[in-house]
């Protein structure tokens, strides 16, 4: 086989070694990776940790939306019932939809990644741990606060999509709507941060061998997932922030009577919350095509087809937002390809279900817990699909829109899709980190109480829709026919919370933590590395991976691995360190030094949170500290990592040599430099989306922009940032130390082009005058936070350089500035340039 | 209830509203959503049985499901085939369905969804208002209408499910939609776009007439206002009900709530969920913020019963 | 570079296609640009499907690669295919 990296595949027939490992060797790892003691929790990093923290939490705001479910349910039981006044019960369905897509569903799969994943590939943890450990706290600390909002009468009331104009000022002048548009900013923030980690540590941790096509079909699903955060998420981060700042300052990008747009709004937000149906169901269908070849004792069926499907719902599903505006007035043009893409990405899904059962069917199936869970998710999805296929007919929407259909729809999809199989994957990897599997025996209850309240709670909505019964109302008058539905309805709802209650019941009995070994072990006879045994360090030894089930595969892999016969068996720097591979081939490139616990995340997640949370009850000055807080613990945070290595290379068995620190574009800080700079880039593209929109809609607004021939300067000036940046990180290499310098003027002048610009723009437009106006001005201030962030990086590169610590070999904290502060020139040029042309 | 008072028998029940059209608008669709739920139902069969075949089947049978083949079959080239047919059925309908520009000598009504109610204004040939009335529609059968939808504060949507789908209400945007009923009778609908705090009780009806019967009405609301005199007219011009209600031939000509003038004659009241009389006149005019809680019209506690009685017999006597 | 081409190259396609269609029905409806537009990507997805197919692969990873490419080029084809109906149609 053909090199990637130039590391000779070969060499991987020197594994298993042979000869004994000196003992202290694991003594060395122990320590290393010790368990955390009495406060230590708060400051521990290991994904083994913030991965049970984290799954915990969002399967925490489960219930607590469940039970919001529950409420709502009690209130529709019967027509006209006083249970839940009308605003209680307005801003009930907004937190349960709120709760459920953007506390639960999105973190629980992610912290699923971050438990599963490091296991899966074999790596020590995930790249960034420090990463994991802010976007939990920050979700934890700041979901609990926004969840709390609902018990002093403050939480949001406009619905889980918050159109305007019903959410401006005009119409929500109290700040509920504030809490979900700045509570919903910063879990925004840790779902990016979470996808980073994901997208790296998918990419660039596999275990030696473990190319793209053996790879653990979980990875895949959560590298997808983790790319369409990426795409999908700067959307709504971007509409939140627009909204908020109509609100606060009152710029009109959403006001039809200033030259805003309300259908603005929707086009940004469905860019994100299409996506984000499958950005829920893929980690979930990751862990059904990895539960189902267990139950079924066999290997999964059209694995490059799952590969396929995955990828495809990637794409695809980024061309179907529309389609929750098909009743918007589109023109026909528009709503028919809508309609062709929503029937594409059913396609996806088909071949997904149809691996499954070819897996069933050439397996020999058990009818254990996960694998009733498994097949009570395929009935319920493939149901949920085809409501799907209905609705994405615009006729039929035109009748089912809004409706209870679609209450029922997307529950069957939800449910189906990502609940029940979360409960499998709950059930099959529970003795993965408990000392104690679940109960077989209570299992079959659980399932049985939740497939039938399922189907008794959501079969007869679909009835209920069809006889007109609209979505998100607080009552119904008596006489329409709605009653019995809905009563059977109330009654499915709580069968199925008494099978969540018996789940509890038995994770209370038997879910005891056991991250440092000592868990349950393969109960099940799955073939996966996950399955390994496992310490705080994950494993012994890192295996070379042939087949995509090793452990089938190899029966003597177990034993090979714990004694340390294949990669990394030991700290060979004595610090937390994993291997670095290749993206396609996983190839060994080099050692990864892993930053060890801290207390600074944990103090920039608080005051994060604490920032968000001040900005929402309008304390200013304290939301101000809070922010100054956050940036001072994440550069204290910062300060610790990228520090010399004593070692150039070292050896991680067989004699393999790699070096221990790598700079430029193979090193996964670059990596994940890149990804932070595509969010930033598509903000930046979905703003002046947004300008472009407003102008073709509402061109009776229109002014002239600002002139060309005045912004070809401040252009220029940008384009100089870029070129400083690129090429003194190129002088820097061949050992021109001064070539810090520049960067760190470009760094600084980047503010001052963006101030010019918005001088010229003040003469022309105010920011509150017009659509226009508001879409030019949100263009400029992203370009000044941007530069802003750039002038704190110069600052840390130039701290950095005085103390000496950017050197010709190691210099990837100038590596990352220079890409920062590139990007902040090439943004500003294109918008420099794009604000003066659109209209002109 | 009486029948046809108010506006959830006019919606509710059996059969399902969008599985019993009314119009040309609403039926094209329905068929679709048989083919769609018979089919769908069909397809969900096939699955179940395959799901049913892998767990249980033969192994031969087992063996043929279980490879790349079924899965290309089963996942790519029968849904392809399937959704290529639905596809082209559903653009054609949404072609045919879309509402065009107003045909010379249509029918048109502009209806304004409001927090919470509808304000609807027939329009003359040069889309000047010719008629104003609240929260209830009255067409000919068998002609079409071509209705004009906005909104003046937040979204909402008009849905009447028998007579056709629903068409978003947004503000500074025109949607057109077209409706025809068949047959005479009362339609119900209900604002399908989530617009806060009442969004639940925005109910709306359709009265198809037949065309004798709509030119009666027709001439009953162009005729000149009757003069009215007595306790409740001076009750309501001394209240302040007529800075917000306009009461066409008094001085009554507030427009920030709906139009009174015909209010006696209308099936409902509160935007279509109260049954109209004297009774539930009296208890809206007293109490509308317990009935219907949070819509724009402040209690009016200070009546006596008496003056409630007057101020409703007056309502009523607008027909 | 070239195996991330050739896993997405069908997807790629797509993303041009359709968001090209949905600018140029924002920005500048015209049923022709639609047309060529369509016709452009289908060959596109059609020279990928040649090109994978004349291509030598002995390796696993190479063949996996090349056959997880063709099936995206299939599905590409079949929704740039439904993506175009409106407009022929209309």
């Amino acid at each position: 086989m053909r090199s990637e990296t130039g590391f000779d595949p070969y060499l991987y027939q020197r594994f298993p070694t042979q000869e004994e490992r000196p003992p202290e060797e694991e003594e060395g790892l122990r320590r290393i990776w010790c368990a955390p003691k009495g406060w230590e929790y708060l400051t521990v990093v290991n994904n083994n940790y913030v991965g049970i923290f984290y799954l915990g939490t969002a399967f925490l705001f489960f219930l607590l939306a469940g039970v919001l479910a529950l409420l709502m349910r009690v209130q529709l039981a019967a027509p006209l019932m006083e249970v839940l006044p009308q605003a209680t019960y307005n801003q009930v369905f907004t937190m349960h939809g709120t709760v459920m897509m953007f506390l639960f569903a999105v973190p629980m799969v992610e912290a699923a990644g971050v438990l599963l994943l490091p296991q899966m590939l074999a790596a020590r943890d995930l790249p960034f741990p420090r990463l994991s450990a802010y976007a939990f706290w920050a979700y934890a600390v700041g979901g609990l606060a926004f969840f709390a909002s609902l018990f002093v009468g403050l939480a949001p009331d406009g619905g889980w999509f918050m159109y305007p104009p019903y959410t401006s000022k005009a119409y929500s002048p109290g700040i509920n709507a504030d809490f979900w548009l700045l509570g919903i900013g910063f879990i925004e923030i840790s779902a990016i941060a979470g996808a980073i980690e994901i997208i790296v540590g998918v990419l660039r941790t596999r275990a030696p061998g473990m190319s793209l096509d053996k790879m653990p079909i979980f990875a895949w699903a959560m590298l997808v997932f983790a790319v369409m955060i990426i795409i999908a998420f700067p959307s709504v981060i971007l509409a939140t922030l627009l909204l908020e700042i109509e609100r606060a300052f009152n710029w009109s990008f959403f006001d039809a009577a200033r030259g805003g747009d309300p259908v603005l709004w929707q086009h940004l937000f469905w860019f994100f919350g299409h996506p984000e149906v499958y950005i829920i169901f893929l980690p979930a269908a990751g862990m059904m095509s990895m539960i189902i070849p267990t139950v079924a004792r066999t290997e999964l069926v059209g694995y490059r087809l799952i590969v396929l499907a995955m990828i495809a719902t990637g794409f695809i599903s980024f061309g179907v937002w529309a389609h929750h505006m098909f009743t918007v007035g589109l023109p026909p043009m528009t709503t028919g390809f809508f309609s062709a893409a929503s029937m594409a990405v059913s396609l996806p899904a088909g071949i997904q279900v149809f691996s499954w059962i070819a897996t069933l069917a050439i397996g020999r199936p058990r009818f254990n817990a996960p694998g009733l869970f498994v097949l009570g998710s395929i009935v319920i999805f493939v149901t949920g699909g085809l409501t799907g296929v209905m609705v994405a007919l615009v006729p039929f929407d035109w009748q089912a829109h809004d409706t209870y259909f679609i209450v029922a729809h997307l529950h069957y999809v939800l449910i189906g899709g990502m609940v029940f199989p979360l409960f499998a994957a709950m059930y099959y990897w529970i003795p993965m980190v408990s000392s104690r599997a679940m109960s077989e025996r209570l299992a079959k209850w659980v399932f049985g109480l939740m497939f039938t309240g399922m189907n008794v709670a959501f079969m007869p909505m679909h009835l209920a829709g069809l006889m007109g019964m609209p979505r998100r109302v607080y009552t119904y008058l008596p006489g329409s026919g709605w009653d019995m539905l809905n009563l059977i309805s109330t009654v499915g709802a709580f069968l199925f919370a008494f099978g969540v209650l018996l789940f509890l019941i038995d994770l209370a009995r038997n879910f005891r933590m056991a991250p440092g070994g000592g868990n349950a072990g393969n109960v099940y006879g799955a073939g996966s590395l996950e399955w390994l045994p496992t310490e705080l360090y994950s494993t012994r030894s890192i295996p070379v991976v042939k087949s995509r089930e090793p452990l089938w595969d190899d029966p003597k892999i177990s034993d090979d691995v714990e004694q340390g016969r294949y990669f990394l068996p030991r700290s060979a720097t004595g610090l937390r360190e994993t291997i670095v591979t290749s993206p396609l081939l996983a190839e060994p490139q080099y050692v990864q030094i892993m930053p060890g616990p801290s207390v600074w995340p944990l103090v920039a997640a608080i005051f994060t949170a604490f920032f968000f949370l001040a900005l929402t009850v309008q304390a200013y000055m304290f939301g101000l500290a809070s922010g100054v807080i956050t940036v001072m613990a994440m550069l204290r945070w910062l300060s610790e990592t990228d520090r010399p290595i004593a070692q150039d290379e070292v050896d991680i068995g067989a004699g393999i040599m790699v070096p221990t620190y790598m700079t430029g574009p193979r090193s996964h800080g670059w990596w994940a430099m890149v990804i932070l700079m595509i969010v930033m880039a598509m903000i930046s593209a979905m703003a002046m989306f947004g300008l472009a929109f407003l102008w073709s809609n509402q061109p009776g607004f229109w002014t002239p922009p600002a002139s060309l021939g005045g912004g070809i300067p401040i252009a220029l000036g940008y384009g100089l940032v870029v070129a400083a940046a690129v090429s003194c990180r190129w002088l820097h290499r061949m050992g021109k130390n001064w070539a810090v310098a520049p960067v760190l003027l470009a760094g600084l002048a980047a503010p001052l082009l963006t101030w010019l610009d918005i001088r010229m723009w003040s003469a022309v437009l105010a920011p509150d005058a017009s659509g226009q106006g508001a879409a030019v001005f949100a263009i400029l201030s992203l370009q000044g936070t941007v530069a802003a962030i750039g002038v704190l990086f110069a600052a840390y590169l130039g701290w950095r350089s005085l103390r000496g610590l950017i050197t010709p070999t190691g210099n990837s904290t100038l590596d990352l500035a220079c890409l920062f502060i590139g990007y902040c020139g090439a943004q500003g040029l294109v918008g420099t340039i794009f604000t003066r042309a659109v209209g002109a | 209830m009486g029948n046809n008072t108010s506006l959830q028998a006019a919606l509710g029940g059996w059969p399902p509203a969008v599985l019993d059209p009314a119009g040309p608008y609403a039926e094209p669709v329905t068929r679709l959503a048989w083919a769609l739920l018979l089919g769908g139902t069909g397809v969900l069969l096939i699955v179940l049985t395959a799901l049913a075949v892998a767990l249980w089947g033969k192994p031969a049978l087992r063996t043929r499901l279980g490879g790349d083949r079924a899965i290309w079959i089963g996942g790519v080239a029968f849904p392809g085939v399937v959704l290529t047919a639905l596809l082209v059925w559903g653009l054609w309908l949404t072609g045919s369905l879309q509402a065009t520009a107003a045909q010379p000598g249509e029918m048109r009504v502009k209806v304004t969804g409001e927090m919470w109610w509808w304000r609807v204004t027939y329009l003359g040939e040069r889309g000047e208002p010719v008629i104003r009335d609240a929260n209830e529609l009255h067409v000919p059968i068998g002609q079409p209408v071509l209705l004009e939808l906005e909104s003046a504060d937040v979204l909402h949507s008009f849905w009447v499910p028998r007579l056709a789908g629903k068409m978003d209400m947004i503000p500074g945007r025109r949607n057109l939609l077209r409706i025809r009923a068949d047959r005479p009778g009362t339609y119900g609908g209900q604002c399908a776009e989530y617009c806060g705090g009442a969004h639940a009780l925005m109910g709306f009806v359709v009265v198809a007439h037949t065309p004798e019967s709509f030119a009666r009405w027709r001439a009953e609301r162009l005729a000149p206002p009757r003069p009215a005199s007595g306790r409740g007219p001076e009750l309501f011009l001394a209240s302040g009900c007529a800075g917000c209600h306009t009461v066409r031939g008094t001085p009554a000509n507030g427009t920030a709530g709906p139009d009174l003038t015909h209010v006696g004659a209308r099936r409902s009241l509160g935007a279509g969920i109260l049954p109209n009389n004297r009774g539930t006149l009296a208890g809206w005019i007293a109490d509308s913020q317990t009935i219907k809680p949070g819509n724009r019209m402040p209690n009016y506690k200070q009546f006596s019963p008496d003056d409630l009685n007057a101020l409703a017999d007056y309502m009523e006597s607008l027909k | 570079m070239k195996s991330w081409l050739i896993l997405l190259g069908g997807f790629i396609v797509w993303t041009v296609h359709f968001f090209g269609l949905y600018l140029i029905a924002e920005f500048a409806p015209s049923a022709t640009l639609v047309i060529a537009l369509t016709i452009l990507c289908i060959i596109a997805d059609l020279w990928l499907l040649r090109w994978l197919r004349a291509m030598a692969c002995s390796e696993a990873f190479a063949q996996w690669r090349r056959s997880v490419g063709m099936a995206g080029a299939v599905l590409s084809l079949l929704a740039v295919l439904w993506q175009g109906l409106p407009v022929m149609l209309a």
